[in-house]
């Protein structure tokens, strides 16, 4: 297969969560094609930690929710291999210690909260780089150089603003909470959450 | 050295003065005696009991993941595996997508699912697919302007949904919203074969409307003689029907024998089928459809039936005829898609009301009052005999003298429209004058000739009314065009008008904004003045109010107004006008 094709059937994560009062933290996880169409989609069961592990964890908890216990578990299970996976979620990044994709950072650039943080003064950022209006960072211990992020994201950036598929996954994981339980399972993934 | 226990619990001392807690201290004192270190002492040892151990009750931080390929994740994955061709095809695919779309657009119009889109899995299989905006790119769809903002809106609206009313205000662009979900649907393979059904005069502007929004779609107008439109009806397997009610009436048992139902059926100006009895009613309905589109600004002219009459095409058994008004809004909300100018197009040019409230000539005074007394006298004297009919017939009378006097000619409305199309012609402005009667026009076309007026109307061949229009709107000396509102109320797109006269009242105010609204709609140079033409103390004032009330009704079917408890005009408002009564036993059997 040459370049073309393999960027042609090249495929993108993005992974985020949902955070609810009442459940605690939902994630979810959309594969796109280079054209931005959803090719798969994994969500989670919430998870809630209590004030014990609230206490223990400190300042670890969010990192590990996010990264050892939701991402993880929901990257594990695709079946879709991606080489490159994005998150708006800064305490998702320590994945990419976990995986062999690429994990990046990716906020809007014009976010007015997120442009006041310098990246450099952030343990976990690497300096960020600029890709159509987004903000693209990679963990410090995990640098990748400008040209390959360059390489790995333009296909898709060519088509959508990489800050959008966010979006569609909150907008399904609230309809997911709307639907009963049983309904938002499907048959197939009880057997494999089983096993 | 030897060492012994002696009978003493200092331990017990302490727990009397409260200096050890309750837990038990085991305490030993021993005497040690070593004569080669000289000692000669007690020694007090303690054990302290193994501490106390609590558990935290942490449950494990695991989650559940579920979720699936989706079927172009699962095409996908097939792709990986397969030949070069088609990989090259897929790459050629994405190389033609970037040159179509710029990201940084970054305008997200969402496709929501519909309501009745019940299952999860299918809810979220629109939730994820990317915004509207994406999609046009993917496909390579280009306009000939980029559309409003709420016009993407309207279109994720439709290209959900099976079952949908777009009653979105005349001048919003229906067509086009309507024009490219269609577009959208066939470039993604889910409409091989549509129907579109419309009135007749606007066979035109919808050829010309989809030649700009969806110039690759084939359009094929079904016309000519039965043996031509029967081949038609069935040979036609691709593509864009194009057919207008009466040819739909006609032909209705052809259309409906069908073998493969259409993918999609469009019908414009969709108040045609508002009469669930009527013969245009059960044809539409009739024809074999997978999805089902109504278009129409006015979706209620004169009662809360007319919806019910659309539904039997949109979604059958939604609505029932005596629902009450709540329960119709509830039925229907997730169905219908309603919105106004002054909600979406902010930055239209405003729209100016002048109500010409006028006193009689002395001529049309002393017709009109002796006309009134003599025809009520007529009908209070028709007893059990009296139909609404008569009634019908004594208004149209007044209203004609309101328009001229019969005998005379004389005129208060035409003094005064006569001085108003001086200042347009004077202006460069073109006009627009409505009426209900042909006669009418004909008068005012005569009397207006220095204006040399157009004509566009029942009278006027449909062959020659294209003509009309492109006349109006490029000969700079056609100023004026005297219009009926049968013909020239729907459709038309007359944006370079500012001024539109409405010389006498139509029956309801839904027909009256279409009217309107072919001056005031997306184009529009400037602002549009309406001048509503009234005489005093006539039966145009009593008309005028009740269709007020008209209006209430349509606002509590659609809008967040409150509902109102009266219904538009009834037969009994119909009888007040000339206070009236139906007679009792018509009314029993009615």
């Amino acid at each position: 297969m040459d370049a073309d094709s393999s960027k042609a059937l090249a495929a993108f994560g993005f992974l985020t969560i949902l955070e609810s009062a009442e459940h605690g933290l939902f994630g979810g996880y959309l594969v796109l094609s280079p054209q931005g169409r959803p090719l798969e989609f994994r969500c989670s069961t919430p998870v809630a930690p209590s004030r014990a592990q609230e206490i223990l964890y400190g300042p670890t908890l969010r990192p590990y929710l996010l990264t050892d216990v939701i991402g993880n578990a929901l990257v594990a299970g695709s079946e879709m291999p991606v080489e490159v996976i994005l998150t708006d979620q800064r305490d998702m990044l320590p994945l990419g210690l976990l995986r062999p994709e690429v994990v990046l950072h990716l906020e809007p650039a014009s976010s007015d909260t997120l442009s006041m943080i310098d990246h450099r003064s952030c343990d976990s950022l690497e300096t960020s780089l600029e890709i159509h209006g987004c903000r693209i960072a990679a963990h410090s211990m995990l640098p990748a150089d400008d040209a390959r992020i360059h390489t790995l994201l333009e296909p898709l950036a060519a088509n959508i603003f990489l800050a959008e598929p966010f979006e569609r996954i909150r907008a399904a994981l609230a309809e997911a909470q709307l639907a009963p339980h049983d309904s938002a399972e499907y048959q197939d993934d009880r057997s494999a959450a089983a096993a | 050295m030897t060492a012994q226990p002696l009978q003493h619990d200092p331990a017990a001392s302490l727990r009397k003065r409260g200096q050890l807690a309750a837990a038990p201290i085991r305490v030993s004192v021993y005497r040690i005696d070593d004569p080669a270190l000289q000692l000669n002492s007690k020694v007090v040892s303690c054990e302290l009991p193994p501490p106390a151990t609590i558990s935290l009750p942490l449950a494990p931080l695991r989650v559940r993941a579920m979720g699936r390929l989706l079927p172009e994740g699962v095409d996908r994955l097939r792709h990986v595996g397969e030949s070069l061709r088609d990989s090259q095809q897929v790459s050629e695919r994405l190389a033609h997508v970037k040159s179509a779309s710029d990201p940084r657009l970054a305008t997200c119009t969402r496709i929501r699912p519909p309501r009745d889109v019940v299952k999860l899995e299918d809810r979220l299989a629109y939730l994820l697919q990317p915004p509207l905006e994406n999609l046009l790119a993917a496909e390579s769809l280009t306009f000939p302007f980029r559309p409003f903002a709420y016009q993407l809106d309207g279109v994720a609206y439709l290209y959900p949904r099976h079952e949908a009313v777009l009653a979105d205000e005349m001048g919003l662009g229906k067509t086009m919203q309507a024009i490219v979900a269609m577009r959208l649907l066939a470039h993604q393979g889910r409409v091989r074969r549509a129907l579109l059904v419309c009135p007749k005069p606007l066979v035109t502007n919808w050829r010309r409307e989809f030649a700009q929004w969806a110039p690759e779609l084939p359009v094929t107008l079904v016309e000519g003689g039965q043996a031509q439109r029967e081949w038609l009806w069935s040979h036609a397997c691709e593509g864009v029907l194009l057919a207008n009610y009466e040819v739909l009436v006609r032909d209705r048992d052809l259309v409906a024998a069908i073998d493969q139902p259409f993918d999609l059926m469009v019908i414009d100006e969709a108040q045609r089928i508002k009469n669930g009895a009527g013969a245009t009613n059960e044809a539409v309905c009739a024809i074999p459809r997978a999805r089902s589109w109504a278009l129409t600004g006015t979706p209620i002219e004169n009662s809360a039936d007319d919806l019910v009459g659309i539904f039997d095409f949109v979604s059958p058994g939604r609505l029932r005829r005596q629902m009450k008004t709540a329960a119709i809004r509830k039925a229907v909300s997730d169905h219908v898609l309603r919105r106004t100018k002054d909600l979406v197009l902010t930055q239209l040019p405003p729209k100016m009301y002048r109500d010409a409230e006028l006193p009689f000539t002395p001529e049309q005074w002393e017709a009109y009052h002796r006309a009134e007394e003599d025809g009520v006298v007529r009908l209070s004297a028709m007893g059990d005999e009296l139909t609404i009919q008569h009634v019908f017939e004594l208004v149209l009378r007044l209203k004609q003298i309101c328009n001229f006097d019969p005998v005379t000619g004389a005129s208060a409305k035409f003094d005064r429209l006569e001085a108003d199309l001086e200042e347009c012609a004077a202006s460069g402005r073109k006009a627009i004058v409505f009426s209900q009667w042909v006669d009418t026009l004909d008068r005012l076309r005569l009397r207006l000739s220095r204006f040399s007026p157009l004509e566009y109307h029942g009278r006027i061949p449909s062959k020659r009314r294209d003509g009309v229009i492109e006349q109006f709107r490029a000969d700079p000396r056609s100023s004026v065009l005297l219009m009926s509102y049968g013909a020239g109320s729907v459709g038309l797109n007359l944006q370079f008008a500012n001024y539109v006269f409405l010389f006498d009242r139509w029956w309801n105010p839904a027909v009256e904004d279409q009217a309107i609204n072919r001056a005031h709609r997306i184009g529009a140079a400037g602002p549009v003045t309406v001048t509503r033409f009234l005489t005093l103390g006539t039966i145009e004032e009593r008309i005028d109010r009740v269709l007020a009330e008209k209006r209430e009704l349509f606002n509590a079917v659609f809008d967040d107004a409150t509902a109102p408890t009266r219904m538009g005009l009834s037969r009994d408002q119909i009888f007040g006008l000339f206070d009236l009564r139906f007679p009792e036993a018509d009314s029993a059997a009615a």
